[in-house]
């Protein structure tokens, strides 16, 4: 699969596992956040009591699951030049440097935007640039599972990283979750049952769309800039595959039609519950577990009282459950029980679905699906929320840039972003996002 | 307007509200609690921070102002009441109470803004570059300064925005506005809504204050690894002393 990576490559079957592990490769990395606030504050006392960080073998260059919690700066110039800075021990770094770093890692335009703004597989560029230059400082290095961000088309960038730290003589060890970098689409052999009904179509209309970048790109867009996305009435059937390429704006699109970000303009989504808007689940969901008390989640509802999270999680648990048995199972995880004290992420993510389930939204939009699980968990995941939501005839749509989904998409739209040359200091759109409807290749 | 100018008016502007002056002299009451001279001063910092923030960063500076008053508020007058009905209730001790919290409401509701105002004036981007980009090092003062525009830059652009983001998605806001949960469910009374409302306000300033602090260790580490200047100084002594 990834023929020089794999020697250097061990795999999980959990997020959780995985993390572990990498905590104890890394010696620590930040407090948890999946994990609920005690966890937390208790990881955070370790790290603030701890006075240097480094492991058994030495200090260590690590990359984490959400590569922005090893990014300290607000922009890629910021965190290059510091960088370069630290790893030459010196302030006289010239810009040039950066520049060249920025050109290897193919992030030249994105140097003045904030870290917040860019796309998981572009914040993976950026913390592979910054543990690069920074190879002097560290005694090797860990990354925690890049195929989940980088599309196929920038893995080079990992391997360069491992002939850097070859010719360095600084061992590479990645960490990923099983089946994480596969390129195969879903075939027999994955735990993918079609679910009943198979189909549901729906419509997707967007007219003037705009979306103000003030606050998120301060530095880079005065007042009045934004991003505009072309108007569209596109008929689209249930799962819908959203495909591109790291940066061109699937996770932006994403939230604009779910309405998490203030958009000018307007999105309609037409489908079965169209009075109810559409919902979406975060590719790094841990920050959506911020209104969600697990331990208010947990408590069974009493008898005869009818609670939809609970029955949809339920049926969630059975689908998964269901399909699971397709696979080696020691390959996934199962879901837990409801009334578990410690919640997997698997679990979370089912809560987290559960929840928006049960309000019958229009549609339910899954933003790389896979984040945090292996393929066989991910795909019997996505098998149980695609037969759980056609059940009550809400749409299903899939954010994700690797190849796998293209077997089980109903329709398939990809997504571009074209940049607007021009004055970028009045009010004009920085760059346009653009969808077009695809024949699936499978 | 350039960002000095903003932000020495809005620190004009703040002056009533740290010394007092001029809005002692304005003090007929409007309603129980309110004078003339505070509302008065309420609206002149919320016209001046609309004009200088723009719409929408005001919007943003209203909603998180809005999010901090009211479970204040809500949440002491409630206890105050309480307190009144259990010991003795009187209607002048009703009077009190209520003035109290009118003027609590208002304090918050002027002052909240004018501080998110101030923030948001500075250029917390700028001074980052040019901390990092100092040649011969950063010295000790200007690494202290970074942790500090750090810490400011990562709450205004990346925890309230993502906070924001989540609550939007929820639909907290219809949720609390709307009667029922979900169409088909029965009613919620006022006192379940005003339950969700502290509630939610309760998880999100938890969250708001984990997100806040969990990077610190990274950039203390990070920036506590940058070259000083003893070190620039001390390395160019080595290369002159060694040139090879």
């Amino acid at each position: 699969m990834n023929s020089s990576l794999d020697p250097i490559s061990t795999y999980f079957n959990s997020y959780e596992d995985r993390e572990a592990a990498f905590r104890r490769a890394v010696g620590f990395s930040l407090a948890r956040r999946h994990a609920g606030p005690a966890v937390f504050w208790r990881d955070f006392n370790q790290i603030a009591r701890s006075e240097t960080r480094s492991s058994k073998n030495g200090s260590v260059a690590y990359i984490p699951s959400n590569p922005r919690d090893c990014l300290a700066f607000g922009t890629p110039r910021q965190v290059l030049m510091a960088s370069l800075m630290s790893a030459a021990n010196s302030g006289n770094i010239s810009e040039k440097h950066v520049l060249e770093t920025a050109r290897q890692f193919e992030i030249s335009e994105l140097l003045s935007q904030p870290i917040r703004t860019l796309s998981g597989g572009e914040t993976v560029q950026l913390a592979l640039a910054k543990t690069t230059v920074s190879m002097p400082l560290f005694s090797h290095v860990v990354v925690a599972s890049p195929f989940t961000w980088l599309s196929n088309t920038n893995r080079h960038l990992l391997e360069h990283l491992n002939t850097v730290c070859k010719r360095s003589r600084k061992p590479l060890s990645i960490m990923a979750l099983a089946g994480e970098g596969d390129l195969d689409t879903i075939g027999p052999s994955d735990p993918f049952i079609r679910p009943s009904p198979s189909q549901i179509s729906f419509r997707l209309k967007m007219t003037d769309v705009q979306i103000p970048l003030m606050v998120s790109l301060h530095p880079l867009a005065t007042r009045g800039a934004y991003a505009a996305i072309e108007n569209i009435t596109l008929d689209l059937i249930s799962p819908c595959l959203m495909v591109g390429d790291n940066g061109q704006g699937k996770s932006l699109l994403a939230r604009t039609i779910a309405h998490a970000v203030s958009a000018k303009g307007h999105v309609v989504l037409e489908s079965p519950h169209a009075q109810q808007p559409p919902r979406l689940l975060f590719q790094d969901v841990l920050s959506q577990t911020m209104l969600r008390s697990f331990g208010a989640l947990s408590h069974k509802p009493p008898k005869g009282h009818s609670d939809q999270i609970y029955s949809c999680y339920c049926e969630l648990q059975r689908h998964y459950a269901n399909a699971r048995k397709q696979a080696p199972p020691h390959q996934s995880v199962p879901i837990g029980d409801w009334s578990d004290n410690q919640h997997s992420l698997v679990d979370i993510k089912t809560i987290l679905v559960a929840a928006r389930l049960a309000g019958k939204p229009s549609a339910l939009i899954l933003d790389e699906p896979d984040w945090g699980m292996s393929r066989s968990s991910a795909v019997a995941f996505v098998s149980a929320v695609i037969a759980t939501a056609h059940r009550q005839q809400t749409a299903v749509m899939l954010i994700s840039h690797k190849p796998w989904w293209y077997t089980i998409a109903g329709s398939l739209l990809r997504v571009t972003r074209s940049s607007v040359a021009g004055d970028q200091t009045s009010a004009s759109p920085v760059f346009t996002i653009g969808l077009e409807l695809e024949t699936n290749p499978s | 307007m350039n960002w000095r100018s903003r932000l020495t008016l809005l620190c004009i502007l703040a002056i009533p509200a740290f010394s007092g002056y001029p809005l002692g002299y304005f003090q007929e009451t409007i309603v129980p609690g309110l004078t003339l001279g505070w509302i008065a001063y309420a609206l002149m910092v919320h016209g001046a921070a609309f004009g200088l923030l723009g719409p929408s960063s005001y919007r943003l500076a209203l909603i998180i102002s809005l999010l901090i008053t009211l479970p204040v508020v809500l949440l002491g007058s409630a206890i105050s009441l309480i307190a009144l009905f259990t010991r003795d209730w009187t209607t002048a001790g009703l009077n009190v109470i209520a003035s109290h919290y009118a003027a609590l409401a208002v304090t918050m509701l002027t002052v909240i803004p004018l501080a998110l105002a101030i923030v948001a004036a500075i250029p917390f981007h700028r001074m980052e570059n040019r901390l990092l980009n100092q040649a011969g090092g950063v010295s000790l003062f200007q690494k202290s300064a970074l942790m500090f525009t750090r810490v400011c830059i990562h709450v205004i652009y990346f925890v309230i925005p993502e906070i924001l983001e989540v609550l939007r998605e929820e639909r907290i806001l219809n949720r609390i506005m709307s009667r029922q949960a979900s169409p088909g469910a029965p009613k919620l009374s006022l006192q379940v809504r005003a339950s969700i409302l502290v509630r939610n306000m309760i998880q999100v300033g938890v969250e708001g204050i984990c997100s806040s602090v969990r990077h610190i260790p990274l950039w203390a580490e990070e920036i506590a690894r940058l070259p000083g200047r003893e070190s620039q100084a001390s390395t160019e002594q080595n290369h002159r002393n060694n040139p090879d």
